[in-house]
């Protein structure tokens, strides 16, 4: 195929001779060639708006001079920037908004204000204008200081908030003089519908919107290129660091943020500096019983003696040794973490696989995507994304199902936001209504636990109105046949009763995803978390499939991971069926290779997940557990339960950075570092392995996760000497046949590489399955899944559904975000989100406590009212520990990904009562 | 035509018409008491001419030459009782109101522009340097002819800054 020959423009600028690539704006151009022209309203990522007028230039035959910001050079166009009109209008606009700075002079809000560096550079020093009257300042935000005496009204911020982030919070009211820059109905910031994103302080030329406690005025010492260490989009970040403590954050170019970033990843970085991060070491004092009760942390000396490092790791790893001799292999199992590296995931699967000597090892994603997963690996072979979520700016139609990305892949929500403003159409399926019902075209508020109805509805419309991709399914699938026997129990007029989506919206939305040119499906775990979410996935890969809307960009099917290195972590087999890169652990051949490569005898037997561990526990099976990072007495589904078995535990060894609410339950706690303390590599929801870098020390004593771990398996008589990351990295490599190709030196220039990515040099493939999928026969399979209902549904008794969610501010089980200053202000409380009428149903006003109890526990929390919430249901986030989530949900679990149904039990509310202390 | 004139009104005359003509043959004269001192050509932004340029014929391109331009053709007379600087003064706080809001020349532009012209005396040369940047640099028209009623006080009405 011919390449497109790039056309290219012959300008003349400042009588030199300037060849412009197509679509070049003259600013750009002059910027490639070192021609300097000044420009405020200008920012490379956002639309240039041409309305400072900074950057003015004269072209020869024209009247009035151009913007060179948004206009584009014609050939034999002659164009002058840096004498004459142009340049009097360029100091002239630079010398009307200097009068307008506070004392007019150098903004006083930021370091490197954009009008500072421009006046100077043209010699503009001082305004010969008055003043105008100036705006008072907003301390509302606890993020955000806004100054609008040093706005220069440029509306990059309006730009940053509206076009890019899509957050239509600021705009630019009223005209002339007097138009300003409003939050909402010009609200103050902190009472606005702001969602702290900060884009428009990253935005910003010259500090009038300015991180608060006017840390934008602190110099850096060090900047350091880094990751997000929240969720699996994966953003990248600079680190700014002075005197060895995090000063603040800004968002950096990264093929998954577009140096965007949420307000986590911006504002919810001080966790690290928090007093009560572990510092020492701890051992639990002699004869200190373990009882169900969480330990408050502040009266940790009540259960625990600091120790030595040595002691600490002896006794660790003589404990586990211990039970491994006396008990068995098996008798020990670890928890992983997916906010570690893929370094620290490898490490310590290596650890249980060659050291414990079982497969008792898993993280977190059991309560995530396990069932997405197990249907992506039975039905097309692999378990990771199609192609990343940025596509979707290429796709003519999103199927969005069982996700509230503005909450917790806020920076993912944005490309679906711009993409639905360049006209792709949105179909939101979900039984609650979230921010993104805005944007959609079609919303379809389904009843809670209908997916694998609905979504036969869909795929058997496009059946029986012929819009199957027959090309594609006979090319590319098998089991097509037991798929459309299977749908016709599913017609679109059985299913809108159950599903509560009329028949025709059902026909309309199934229409509208086969027959656009690219459909793309993304989905969260409103579909994973439930005893049939394998069933709910095989219906969204089925959908897929039959359309034929994979393997090209702008269509296929991403889940959306939820953790920043899920992804890495599962691809590292921190999972206990498969070695790294999805490898089997029961299969002979993989089995045999991994005997060879850590040259040991390897288990056979699959080991246990999260929810089964415990089990196991009250079985009394296992009777060592290694948790490193992972918080069980918080995360995990019907915490009583949890608790007790960690309660049984013969020997608990917990790694974390701070005393969590597991660590409470610990025999032995080992102090961690955080994400800016360490490097390694992440894996995001888009494959894309990324570089986080240290940036900071970890405090006191506490140590590097991957040195831990290779201290407690030197204990258990491993042979470990691994110096750092990269070489961990290195063994990676040859044990992931799909990362094989990406290199540490590679990373450190690039940053972030997308697998698979086999031989050195290798691009990385964004979009895969482009020619039929990695299993055996090349095609993927089409299960059938029939409609069935969760494990526990209302009764009299429980009449109502109870589900956890996500909130924005939050993450996981707050054991970071909580102890971030900004976020604990913007939420510092937990609340229960009902409908109004249920709300007046039950007699109770807004804000005020009610008690939720379930068969299994129950908590106290504010309600909050909540229109997008369907009537019968209760939504939740599980990071407070004094109103735990957990405590209500169900245990019961799916058969064949292991996750448990966190998406839905039964519940009672009834008013009054109070959450319990808040811990930590 | 408004302003001090006997009959103000919308009148249909002829495109090449003068001023002169169009007081005395369509609006009935000049009020009682007041002299024709100048006027408006067209509109707010038109520019301001002297009476003594009262032959000048109204159409499009007749006027570019004396600095203005018909544009809406909405013309307004005053006398000798007004003061040109008031009017430019009126003239530029209206488009302070009316600018947008959007270019840098034209928002702060007009707003300066007319607190300096509220001066006692006017920095002419400013005034000049910054009308030459509204001119050139802002958007639209309004910002690109706000500076007129400025020049034309200051080349046709300097009697009235001294
Ligand atoms: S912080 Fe984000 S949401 Fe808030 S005003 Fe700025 S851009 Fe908009
Ligand atoms: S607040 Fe900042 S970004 Fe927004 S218009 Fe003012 S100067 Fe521009
Ligand atoms: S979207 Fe996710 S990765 Fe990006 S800043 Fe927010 S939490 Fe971090
Ligand atoms: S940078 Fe071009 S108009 Fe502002």
């Amino acid at each position: 195929m011919d390449m497109p020959v790039e056309k290219k423009i012959v300008f003349e600028l400042n009588g030199r001779s300037v060849e412009a690539i197509e679509g070049e704006t003259i600013l750009e151009a002059a910027d490639r060639i070192g021609v300097e022209i000044p420009r405020l309203c200008y920012k490379e990522g956002i639309r240039a708006d041409g309305n400072c007028r900074a950057c003015v230039v004269e072209i020869d035959g024209e009247r009035a001079l151009a913007p060179s910001c948004c206009r584009y050079p014609t050939d034999g166009m002659k164009v002058t920037s840096n004498e004459g009109k142009a340049r009097h209008s360029q100091e002239m606009v630079l010398e009307l908004l200097l009068a307008d700075m506070p004392d007019q002079k150098n903004s006083p809000y930021s370091l490197d204000s954009e009008l500072d560096f421009w006046k100077d550079k043209l010699g503009v020093q001082t305004s010969r204008f008055p003043q105008r009257h100036q705006p008072v300042e907003d301390e509302s935000h606890p993020a955000i200081s806004v100054h609008l005496d040093a706005c220069i009204q440029c509306t990059r911020c309006v730009r940053a908030c509206r076009e890019e982030q899509v957050n239509d919070v600021i705009g630019y009211a009223w005209r002339g003089t007097h138009s300003a820059i409003v939050f909402d109905l010009d609200d103050p910031m902190g009472t606005s519908s702001c969602v702290g994103c900060g884009e428009c302080v990253q935005a910003c030329p010259t500090g009038a919107l300015m991180p608060a406690e006017s840390v934008g005025l602190k110099k850096a010492d060090e900047v350091v290129p880094s990751v997000c260490p929240y969720c699996g989009v994966g953003c990248l970040l600079n680190y700014h660091v002075k005197d060895g403590k995090l000063l603040r954050v800004e968002g950096r170019q990264g093929p998954a943020n577009q140096s965007r970033l949420c307000v986590k990843g911006r504002y919810g970085f001080d966790y690290v500096h928090h007093p009560s991060r572990l510092t020492k070491p701890l051992i639990r004092k002699d004869g200190v019983p373990k009882t169900k009760e969480l330990l408050n942390p502040e009266n940790w000396r009540d259960v625990f003696r600091e120790a030595e490092w040595d002691e600490a790791l002896d006794f660790a790893a003589s404990g586990l040794k211990k039970i491994r001799d006396d008990h068995g292999q098996r008798a020990l199992a670890a928890y992983g973490c997916a906010k570690g590296s893929n370094e620290e995931a490898y490490l310590l699967q290596k650890l249980v696989r060659t050291g414990f000597g079982s497969n008792n090892v898993d993280h977190c994603t059991r309560l995530c995507h396990a069932s997405s997963v197990s249907a992506l690996l039975e039905g097309i072979g692999s378990g990771a994304v199609s192609n990343p979520f940025t596509d979707v700016t290429d796709s003519d139609v999103i199927f969005l199902i069982g996700a509230n990305p503005v909450s917790n892949h806020p920076v993912a929500a944005t490309f679906i936001k711009n993409a639905t403003k360049n006209g792709t159409k949105l179909i939101l399926a979900d039984p609650r209504r979230s921010e993104l019902a805005r944007h959609a075209t079609h919303f379809l508020q389904f009843r809670p636990d209908t997916d694998v109805a609905m979504l036969n509805a869909m795929m058997h419309t496009i059946i029986s109105e012929g819009l199957v991709d027959e090309n594609y399914v006979s090319r590319y699938t098998s089991g097509f046949e037991e798929l459309k026997a299977n749908l016709e129990d599913y017609p679109p007029e059985k299913v809108a009763p159950i599903c509560g989506i009329p028949a025709e919206t059902l026909k309309e939305v199934a229409r509208l995803f086969a027959g656009s040119p690219a459909s793309m499906i993304l989905w969260g775990m409103g579909i994973s978390q439930h005893i049939h979410g394998t069933d709910n996935a095989r219906c969204l890969i089925s959908l897929s499939l039959i359309s034929g809307q994979i393997g090209r960009p702008g269509t296929g099917l991403h889940p959306l991971r939820g953790q920043n290195n899920v992804q890495g972590a599962s691809d590292m087999g921190l999972i206990p069926m498969v070695f790294p890169d999805y490898q089997s652990v029961a299969d002979e051949k993989s089995r045999k290779w991994f005997e060879d490569f850590w040259g040991t005898e390897l288990d056979p037997k699959p080991g246990l997940t999260v929810v089964e561990i415990m089990q196991a526990v009250h079985a009394k099976e296992i009777k060592g557990l290694y948790v490193e990072g992972e918080n069980p007495a918080m995360s995990d589904p019907n915490l009583n339960h949890v608790r007790e078995a960690l309660t049984m535990l013969d020997h608990l060894v917990v790694q974390d950075i701070f005393l969590t609410e597991t660590a409470g339950f610990a025999d032995v706690i080992l102090p961690a570092s955080a994400f800016p303390e360490k490097t390694g590599t992440f894996t995001n929801s888009n494959r894309q392995v990324q570089l986080g870098r240290q940036a900071i020390d970890p405090p006191g004593e506490s140590k590097q996760d991957w040195w831990i771990i290779q201290e407690i398996a030197r204990r258990m008589d491993l042979d470990w000497n691994y110096q750092s990351p990269s070489e961990v990295f290195s063994e990676i490599r040859q044990a992931t046949p799909s990362m094989a190709g990406i290199t540490w030196e590679r990373l450190e220039a690039e940053h972030s590489l997308t697998y698979p990515l086999e031989n050195e040099g290798d691009p990385g493939e964004p979009v895969i399955f482009k020619q039929g999928f990695p299993t055996e026969t090349g095609k993927a399979r089409l299960v059938p899944a029939k409609f069935s209902r969760a494990d526990e549904l209302p009764d009299e008794e429980f009449p109502l559904v109870f589900v956890t969610a996500r909130q924005l501010e939050h993450w996981h089980t707050g054991s970071m975000t909580r102890k971030a200053s900004v976020l604990d202000q913007l939420e510092p409380e937990p609340h229960v989100h009902l409908n109004p009428g249920d709300l007046s149903r039950l007699g109770i006003d807004s804000g005020n406590p009610v008690t939720l109890e379930s068969r299994r526990g129950s908590l106290s929390a504010f309600t909050q009212e909540d229109s997008g919430v369907p009537e019968g249901s209760v939504f939740m986030s599980f990071a407070y520990n004094e109103a735990a989530a957990n405590l209500i949900t169900s245990d019961a679990l799916d058969p064949f990904g292991k996750i448990a149904e966190v998406k839905y039990c039964a519940v009672r509310v009834t008013p009054g009562g109070s959450p319990e202390m808040r811990l930590g | 035509m408004s302003g001090r004139v006997k009959k103000p009104g919308v009148h249909l005359a002829p495109a090449g018409i003068t001023v002169k003509e169009l007081i005395e043959e369509y609006c009935g004269g000049m009020l009682e008491g007041h002299e024709f001192y100048g006027y408006f050509p067209g509109g707010a932004s038109g520019g301001i001419l002297p009476a003594s340029l009262g032959d000048v014929p109204l159409d499009f391109d007749t006027l570019q030459e004396h600095g203005c331009f018909i544009g809406s053709a909405a013309v307004i007379i005053f006398s000798d009782q007004d003061s040109a600087k008031d009017l430019a003064i009126n003239a530029m706080r209206f488009f302070e109101h009316e600018s947008c809001g959007q270019c840098t020349p034209c928002r702060v532009g007009t707003g300066k522009a007319a607190i300096l012209m509220e001066q006692p005396k006017w920095d002419k040369d400013l005034l000049e340097e910054l009308s030459k940047a509204m001119e050139d640099a802002s958007i639209c028209g309004l910002g690109q002819a706000a500076p007129n009623p400025i020049r034309s006080v200051i080349n046709y009405f300097p009697q009235e800054l001294d």
